[in-house]
């Protein structure tokens, strides 16, 4: 069940319903029974599998919280985290072998049912579980609810999809309270659903049909309409992936749950460095605590060399976790070398920065974070490296002669609703800001309004639903 | 806690933070200090490892919460 449809919206309101009518533990239940049923419909078998990753982790959690031998403690924690990378492993990446390894064999890509589908949200629960068994064998985190909360904190239905990826500490005793949300956090709830449909429908898919064109070289792509295409790519991604974060995050609120927030308005980041900060913010966290850090710990022997290569060894993996093409490492290693030359420049700019005009640095530091990142969104776009390299050629390589005006030309009644469309992103953006309990009809009603008349409705499911 | 330990401490967080008028308190965290974060923090326990000739394990690098609970740290592995 896809969580941007008329459908969801159908089956937050029947939970809500059942929930009211049951006692404080009946709650939990619901809840339960709610993120069972929404993983059921994508897949009974894969549901039946993560219960048992669910049942492994748990126990290991409960082990490790216990007062076991070191020796016992490190064999549970290995195992147990290498079944999880495992598993993960096996469904994202061997349907990508088995393809590759086809075509190099005989030439031909099996056919696409004689493969299997990735399990829905499979990796944002491995890294909900590697988090869980990590902090209790660090012990900065123990284990003390039972079994059916813990499946219901793994399988949580508004984040099990493509995160945020909560941890166990702020979230579990939020879903075992049993409380019934309070007015305020319901309303704030339909707010942050009504502006993520409208962020997905009204903007990103409009923006898509223009990057799809030039991506495709639709109108002999020009300089400027490579340009455009760049920043509507960032612009486009920004706004699906935070329109899918908030219908996740205001369903959770909808039953008075407060999920991690996972964006931070990024685009007023002064680095790329600070970017990552306020960008998929639930990853970057968790790639920090139970990658980064505990791999420069162990080669900090390296000193700044050591926080290079880890930097690098990070993104290079988080690169890869989007999928197993060169365009995805290579982005990853960008932001790797982008963060790791900011670390290395950091007193030596600070020190001449400060003779500069204090809005002069802010400014141009927003200027070259959006620059750097649209630039690698290219690569993350791409569907090869090819093609990323005839874009990158294309804005290296003045022509301002072709393509602009075609790309425009080729729909001037809808060039202009799109305009007003995605102009219309800070207006609706500014009243959310603002919008209170009592204007929140009225907030619902313009986005409702903008979705039907405004709409690209029907259009690509979100983009990191296939991470 | 001893003074040497103490000064020796200091020193090595104002060389790394770059900061020579920083006074550092049992309850000194690192978000009450500017500029220090992850890579600050892992830079100051290799400088701390260096000078008191002590090593720690990552996890015990992991567990710190503030700046009392890092210098008994080192006084335990001291002894």
């Amino acid at each position: 069940m896809r969580i941007d449809t008329a459908l969801f919206l159908l089956f937050l309101g029947v939970i809500a319903v059942v929930q009211a009518m049951m006692p404080g533990r009946g709650r939990v239940v619901a809840l339960l029974c709610a993120s069972l049923i929404f993983y059921a419909v994508s897949s009974v078998s894969y549901l039946i599998l993560l219960l048992g990753l669910c049942g492994l982790n748990y126990w290991a959690a409960l082990s490790l919280s216990q007062n076991l031998d070191q020796r016992r403690r490190t064999w549970v924690f290995t195992g147990t985290v290498l079944v999880n990378l495992a598993v993960l492993i096996f469904f994202k990446y061997a349907a990508d072998v088995i393809t590759q390894g086809m075509l190099r064999w005989n030439g031909h890509a099996p056919a696409a049912e004689a493969g299997f589908a990735v399990p829905l949200g499979i990796s944002y629960f491995t890294f909900q579980m590697l988090a869980c068994v990590t902090d209790a064998y660090r012990q900065t985190w123990r284990i003390d609810h039972g079994f059916t909360n813990f499946v219901l904190f793994g399988l949580f239905f508004p984040q099990i999809s493509s995160g945020p990826i909560p941890r166990a500490g702020p979230l579990l005793p939020q879903l075992v309270g049993g409380d019934l949300p309070v007015v305020e956090d319901r309303l704030e709830g339909v707010r942050l659903i009504a502006f993520g449909f409208f962020k997905k429908y009204v903007v990103a898919n409009r923006i898509n049909e223009y990057v799809t064109d030039v991506f495709k070289d639709q109108f002999g792509t020009g300089t400027l309409a490579a340009l455009i295409g760049c920043c509507l790519n960032a612009l486009q991604i920004y706004a699906d992936f935070s329109g899918y974060v908030d219908i996740a995050i205001g369903s959770a609120l909808f039953f008075g749950i407060r999920l991690a927030p996972n964006f931070d308005r990024p685009f007023l980041s002064t680095s790329v460095t600070e970017f990552w900060r306020r960008w998929h913010m639930t990853l970057s966290f968790w790639l920090r605590d139970y990658l980064y850090l505990p791999l420069l710990i162990r080669i900090r022997i390296l000193g700044k060399s050591g926080v290079v290569l880890a930097i690098i060894i990070t993104f290079a993996v988080c690169g890869i976790w989007h999928g197993l093409t060169w365009t995805f490492l290579l982005f990853g290693i960008a932001q790797g070398l982008a963060l790791s030359a900011e670390i290395l420049t950091k007193s030596w700019r600070t020190k001449r920065l400060k003779r500069l005009p204090e809005n002069v640095v802010r400014w141009s530091g927003r200027f070259y974070t959006l620059g750097f990142f649209a630039l690698s969104q290219v690569l993350f776009r791409a569907a090869n490296v090819p093609q990323a390299l005839w874009i990158y050629g294309r804005l290296i390589h003045l022509n301002f002669s072709g393509g602009l005006a075609q790309l425009f030309a080729a729909r001037p009644f809808f060039f202009a609703l799109d305009c007003v469309a995605i102009g219309s992103w800070v207006g609706v953006a500014y009243f959310h800001r603002r919008a209170t309990s009592r204007s929140t009809p009225w907030f619902v009603f313009l986005c409702g309004l903008l979705i039907i008349f405004l709409g690209r409705l029907g259009s690509a499911h979100f983009i990191y639903a296939k991470f | 806690m001893s003074d040497n330990l103490w000064n020796g401490l200091t020193t090595v967080f104002r060389e790394a933070l770059d900061n020579d008028s920083l006074t550092l308190t049992e309850g000194t965290t690192a978000k009450e200090v500017e500029g220090w974060d992850s890579i600050t923090h892992v830079l100051i326990v290799v400088a701390v490892e260096k000078k008191f000739r002590v090593k720690f394990t990552a996890g015990e690098i992991q567990r710190l919460q503030n700046v009392g609970e890092f210098a008994a740290l080192i006084r335990s592995k001291q002894v």
